[in-house]
């Protein structure tokens, strides 16, 4: 990952824009980054110093140098690099400094001590000559470590890298962001919303007109003050977003040495990406083939919708059914889930969750179907094995009919 | 809760990430010091608001924030404490422990926090600047109380009713233990008031706090903070007030080193392209954004990169000239049968000294066990004297060190006094000596007068 110091970035009237390499200066970082490349793969063998000291011969102009640094970095982190095997260098050290000490209290005002005579003494004990030994000493040091492995990456991936790896490390730095997101796939904000979860940031939600959401992100602490840690949190979402159909997101950032407070924008999602076929899982998928052969009044299609009440929790349905009267009913497929996320649901629900749902639960969970009961617009199916859809019929008309 | 437990009559107080939030109160009656947050529907204030949200409350609330408890035990190694240490903890005491004690390095600020925790009785984190301070701390502790200790940094998590940290994995890791401490000791907290190091301390529920330090005075004047996240002053005693009594007897020695005519040409030759560069870009040095505008000026031609590269070769020389080196040697074999402590700016020189000299060297690299080894080694004498950077400026306790040798450092008061501070506990009839060794006409010398701007160097 790269760090704020290999953004290449510039402020404008307190916006933060990422700067766009020119045609040229792409084909430059190629070069560049083919150089580290072959760099690491000439330095298998040699320390970590010695391939920097490699990577610094590469000639790089001054207005190239930030680039650069950020590409050898990235060619950095596919090298792995070990200590020496077989040495044990403080215990090398503590003996060969014991000794000097011990020998420069032996000698009288005039002589000082000579490193080499220490040296010569030890070799032979260590099984060495005193040139090794020398070298031993610190051979633990991380400069000192030895590359072992180098994973091998076309010149044009590592740029390919560094350019997707610009915003999430202007990121680093966010104290919120805001986020417009599209999605058609309810998988897709389920792993938006649970990467948020695992994250511990917070958010906040508003339904837009145009089917999309704007989301709030931001952590505890930011109601009082403007800070910075959640930008890891943040960064480290950056790739769900990247996920979803479509996202715009909007950052505030504490920029440079004194801090500045900037925007930042930027867009993308798989919509720029590639075009790609809205993907149900097999189970609900299997669902809705077969609900479609019962002929019923009901029209299932894959929901875009995300069910939220504020302060008590979120939920992500996978279909939507819609009644020829006009009615509707979600449905979430919780499988074998956790008995935890079942409660949660039902809390939700008992909280003031106004829209109709069908919450379908595996039997595993030993959850009983009379938690929920008729005074709510919702209904727990719980299955054993594989989901019927005649069983989904029969409790999307006992919601209408509580309506 | 589950959603078959009854609904809560009471607003309930929990801890989540660093804050603390009420459920259950009314929307329109903010309760002092407590924000609405609409994220998540209820009253959110920063944990270290706890107390004076728990007081404001008055018992009318269901508290599942504090996680905190009571130690089964006090000092298990009872220590007479001397007069001003007994002072300070009366003062603290006053201050309904928080506050901040200020005593000179080396007076044993480190027994006040033991004091303390004995007094308080309740599960403790102390949060101390380097792993070699959290070592310090841990074996202190361990010994006081008789009881196992925990250790969160330097790739330990371990953590128990006393628990030693830095001030690094404070920040990371108060998010979930911020809860679980009554008593928190900010250790050298003159660190504190840095922005990420606040927060550690913002996000901490503990209804009692201490700060200790020698020198709380900083140069961005973020000191005020310190207020807020601990409480005032409420004890101070000087250097001077105590050198004799207390600490031991010391003299400051500065040695101006001539650098070699080579050497002299190379400095002149480096400084002179550097200062060409400033001066041909109007670059004031002194300005508050002057080495923010030379970076990037230099960063924009070749002749910016040779100006950046000749800056770092003559505070090379400056910092560690060859002939700076020899005087050190002779200095390391005059002190033969002393304990000295070998300061550098940088680690590159420290690893430099220790390979020529042959004598340990600490770093960041360094790990735990080595540490404690080459610490107890000089103080047992295995070692006669210990290379560092910054690592052993502050805190660390090694009675028997005597000599300092300062071979180059920043400009900061706070690290020269911090350095001193190294040699000067007071073990027998120890004198104490420190020297400053200054490359002559060269950039040093102002450096070295702006350090010594402490009544310590009068």
């Amino acid at each position: 990952m790269l760090t704020v110091d290999h953004v290449l970035a510039r402020v404008r009237e307190g916006k933060l824009a990422l700067t766009k390499l020119h045609p040229r200066m792409l084909t430059r970082a190629a070069e560049i980054a083919r150089g580290y490349c072959d760099a690491a793969r000439a330095c298998a063998g040699a320390t970590r110093a010695e391939f920097r000291a490699r990577c610094a011969e590469i000639d790089v102009e001054p207005q190239e140098r930030r680039v650069a640094l950020g590409l050898e970095k990235l060619v950095t982190d596919r090298c792995k690099f070990e200590p020496e095997a077989d040495v044990d260098p403080p215990a090398l050290r503590r003996t060969v400094f014991a000794r000097a000490a011990e020998m420069r209290r032996g000698l009288g005002a005039e002589a000082e001590l000579a490193r080499e005579e220490v040296l010569a003494e030890l070799g032979p004990a260590q099984g060495c000559d005193p040139e090794r030994l020398d070298a031993l000493l610190y051979s633990d040091l991380k400069d000192a470590h030895r590359l072992v492995a180098f994973t091998p990456t076309p010149p044009d991936q590592v740029v390919a890298d560094w350019r997707r790896g610009q915003a999430q490390a202007v990121l680093l730095r966010a104290t919120g962001v805001e986020v417009m997101v599209h999605n058609d796939e309810p998988s897709a904000y389920r792993a938006l919303f649970h990467k948020l979860k695992f994250l511990r940031l917070m958010y906040h939600l508003a339904a837009q007109e145009d089917g999309g959401y704007r989301i709030a992100i931001d952590g505890p602490f930011s109601l009082f003050r403007s800070v910075t840690k959640y930008g890891l949190q943040l960064a480290l979402l950056l790739p769900s977003l990247e996920r979803c159909r479509r996202f715009e997101l909007r950052a505030d950032v504490l920029w440079g040495p004194q801090r500045r407070p900037v925007t930042f924008a930027i867009d993308g999602g798989r919509d720029q990406a590639e075009a790609c076929p809205v993907r149900l899982p097999d189970e609900v998928a299997t669902l809705v083939q077969q609900f479609e052969r019962l002929r019923s009044d009901w029209r299932a299609a894959p929901a875009t919708c995300l069910l939220d009440l504020q302060g008590v929790g979120l939920c992500v349905p996978d279909l939507t059914f819609v009644h020829g009267s006009g009615a509707h009913v979600h449905l979430e497929v919780m499988g074998y889930w956790s008995r935890d996320a079942v409660w949660r649901r039902v809390e939700l629900v008992e909280a003031g969750l106004g829209e109709p749902i069908v919450f379908c639960v595996s039997q595993r969970l030993r959850v009983s179907e009379a938690v929920l009961d008729d005074a709510v617009p919702a209904a727990l199916y719980v299955y054993k094995g594989v989901m019927s859809a005649k069983a989904v019929l029969a409790k999307l008309e006992a919601i209408r009919g509580r309506a | 809760m589950s959603a078959t437990e009854p609904a809560p009559d009471v607003p309930q107080l929990a801890f989540a990430q660093g804050t603390i939030e009420l459920r259950g109160a009314p929307e329109d009656a903010a309760p002092p010091r407590m924000t609405w947050d609409q994220r998540s529907r209820c009253w959110r204030a920063p944990a270290h608001a706890y107390a004076d949200v728990k007081r404001s409350l008055d018992g009318a609330c269901s508290d599942g924030a504090a996680a905190f408890a009571e130690l089964p035990h006090g000092v298990r190694v009872e220590r007479e404490p001397r007069a001003f240490q007994t002072e300070a903890l009366a003062a603290w005491h006053s201050a309904q422990g928080r506050g901040v004690v200020v005593l000179p390095t080396g007076a044993g600020k480190s027994h006040v926090g033991v004091l303390a925790i004995d007094a308080v009785r309740h599960s403790t984190l102390v949060v101390a600047p380097t792993l070699d301070l959290v070592h310090q701390w841990y074996e202190l502790l361990r010994l006081a109380f008789a009881a196992p200790v925990g250790v969160v940094g330097g790739g330990d998590y371990v953590v128990e009713p006393i628990t030693v940290t830095t001030y690094d994995s404070a920040y990371l890791h108060m998010d979930h233990l911020g809860d679980r401490f009554g008593l928190v000791i900010f250790d050298e907290c003159h660190h504190l008031p840095s922005g990420s190091y606040a927060l550690a301390a913002q996000g901490a529920l503990a209804p009692w706090r201490l700060g200790l330090t020698a020198t709380p005075e900083r140069a961005d004047g973020r000191e005020v903070l310190l207020g807020e996240l601990i409480g005032d002053v409420v004890y101070r005693r000087d250097i001077v007030e105590m050198t004799g009594e207390y600490l031991a007897e010391y003299e400051v020695q500065r040695v101006h080193v001539e650098l070699s005519a080579a050497e002299r040409e190379q400095y002149d030759r480096a400084r002179a392209t550097y200062r060409g560069f400033v001066s041909d870009y109007r670059i004031r040095m002194s300005a508050r954004d002057g080495w923010q505008r030379f970076v990037m000026l230099s960063s924009q031609s070749r002749a910016g990169r040779a100006a950046m590269l000749a800056y770092q070769e003559q505070r090379r020389l400056a910092f560690a000239a060859p002939s700076k080196i020899d005087v050190l040697g002779g200095l390391l074999h005059r002190h033969r049968d002393d304990r000295a402590l070998v300061f550098t700016e940088d680690n590159k020189t420290a690893y430099e000294i220790s390979r020529r000299f042959l004598i340990p060297v600490i770093s960041h690299q360094t790990k735990v066990t080595e540490r404690a080894e080459i610490l107890q080694g000089l103080g047992d004498g295995t070692f006669n004297a210990v290379a560092t950077s910054k690592v052993l400026n502050e805190g660390v306790d090694i009675p028997a060190a005597n000599v300092a040798i300062i071979v180059s450092g920043s400009g900061s008061v706070r690290e020269h006094v911090q350095r001193l501070g190294r040699v000067l506990r007071k073990l027998g009839g120890k004198r104490a000596v420190l020297y400053e060794l200054v490359a002559a006409d060269t950039s040093e010398a102002f450096t070295s007068e702006r350090r010594r701007d402490h009544v310590a160097y009068r």
